[in-house]
């Protein structure tokens, strides 16, 4: 799993983390079942306070993407794998609108037309 | 953040062993086999009845037998160990000959030249006598047929295809783009799976069990003796069934589970150059765990395909197999890369 985090981007770093566990779950690399590594540890690896992961997992977990349990860790839940559905059906539009020469200022605003905020 | 660019890892197209193996491993010793053979079966006429067929520690023979016999062990021995190779050979698999492979398919022609010179030698001895406890089979005939199979097997490893290294066919790792300041970590755990944990377990129940009977059955007299096989098998499966992977700014990282120890660190000091490769265990390392072999290097392999080698400063390489090598070799190679431009670069 790649945690990527950079400080002088103005992103919260928790953020950061659990942003890049999202992008993970999409790409596929992590599977619903799939334990995150232990805070401590990732904590340890990207030279950030252990409270900063504790915060992106509880942050994952009100998105219903991990499960955190006392003594399991964070483990992926099933909706990560919805994730890469999506991510198919993305790639997919881009190459038609890509080929139907549609600018991508031109799809998003469609995209929000469809999709509301 | 931007979503890091990583080339899948594609698991090339696996193509078969060069031709010129197989020859010599099974098609080389079947000839040579077969000619003893045939020799053996011309000379039936000239020898005694019986023949000698074993000899002690002086050059006459204290055994005696039928002629067929002889020419039986040649066929059935040179046949058998032949087939022998041939299996552990398509058992090691592998696209490109590594030294594992040559040195099954020179052993396999020592072997079977060994077999067949030897036996043809005995016989040789004893074309023309009336009685064959007349004939002598001196010690030098014995180290003759050593050395003439011993020769060609030497030259057939020169005439080989060169063996190749794990690795050195594949492509250096393009390193991630890492913004200046930027603290990434790859992480990921390696488990043994189905096959090989299973032989594992079954391997470490025998032992256990028939340690435990065996010390029963003797009194309680040869535990100090046996306790040894039991912690050997014990702590092996203990710190080589699954371990931890990381990468990040100081380096790599290796920690074998659950106890964190054994373990590997690589300083990003050290990295010379990182790879994600494709592994095969048994031609590269001789088997799965902690290995250390001439072609592979140092190693920590639980199946085929992915894995992460990296080789030090000094030569030295080690490679660890884990899922998505690709992500882990370019975060690791971006490390590496801005260490030395920094050169003294503090952990």
């Amino acid at each position: 799993m790649l945690i990527r985090i950079d400080p002088g981007s103005g992103v919260a770093i928790y953020d950061q983390i659990a942003a890049s566990v999202r992008a993970d779950a999409s790409r596929g690399t992590l599977q619903p079942g799939d334990r995150l590594p232990a805070a401590r540890e990732l904590a340890d690896a990207l030279d950030v306070n252990i409270h900063t992961v504790l915060r992106a997992y509880q942050q994952l977990r009100d998105e219903g993407l991990v499960d955190l349990r006392r003594g399991r860790g964070a483990v992926v839940t099933d909706a990560a794998s919805a994730g890469s559905a999506i991510v198919a059906s993305v790639r997919t539009l881009v190459a038609d609108a890509r080929s139907a020469g549609i600018p991508p200022q031109t799809l998003i605003a469609l995209i929000r037309e469809e999709y509301p905020a | 953040m931007t979503t890091p660019a990583t080339a899948s890892a594609t698991r090339p197209a696996r193509s078969r062993l060069p031709r010129s193996i197989w020859l010599v491993t099974v098609a080389l010793p079947l000839v040579v086999v077969a000619a003893a053979v045939a020799v053996q079966l011309a000379w039936l006429p000239q020898l005694p009845d019986p023949v000698a067929t074993h000899w002690g520690g002086t050059a006459a023979p204290n055994g005696f037998g039928p002629a067929w016999s002889v020419v039986a062990l040649t066929a059935g021995l040179g046949i058998g160990l032949v087939v022998l190779f041939g299996v552990i050979l398509g058992t090691v698999r592998g696209a490109a000959p590594t030294a594992m492979h040559k040195f099954l398919a020179v052993t396999s022609l020592a072997t079977a030249l060994f077999v067949a010179v030897l036996t043809t030698v005995t016989l040789a001895v004893q074309l023309g006598l009336d009685d064959a406890r007349d004939a002598r089979l001196e010690a030098w005939m014995i180290g003759a047929s050593l050395g003439a199979a011993l020769l060609p097997a030497v030259l057939a490893w020169f005439v080989l295809p060169r063996a190749v290294h794990p690795g050195e066919q594949q492509l250096p790792t393009t390193p991630l783009e890492l913004a200046p300041g930027e603290r990434s970590a790859w992480i990921a755990t390696t488990r043994l799976r189905g096959g090989v944990l299973a032989v594992i377990v079954v391997a470490v129940v025998l032992v256990v069990v028939a340690t435990v009977l065996a010390t029963f059955a003797s009194g309680g007299a040869v535990w100090p003796i046996l306790i040894a096989p039991v912690i050997v098998a014990l702590v092996s499966v203990v710190v080589g069934v699954a371990w931890r992977v990381r990468v990040d700014a100081s380096g790599l990282l290796v920690r074998t589970l659950p106890l964190g120890w054994p373990r590997v660190r690589i300083p990003i000091a050290e990295v010379a150059s990182v790879t994600a490769v494709q592994v095969e265990p048994l031609a590269e390392f001789g088997g799965w765990g902690w290995r250390v072999s001439p072609v592979g290097g140092f190693g920590l392999v639980a199946r085929r395909g992915d894995a992460l080698l990296v080789t030090r400063r000094d030569g030295r390489r080690f490679t660890v197999t884990v899922d998505d090598a690709a992500t882990a070799a370019s975060l690791l190679a971006a490390y590496a890369a801005s260490a030395t431009q920094i050169g003294e670069r503090a952990p």
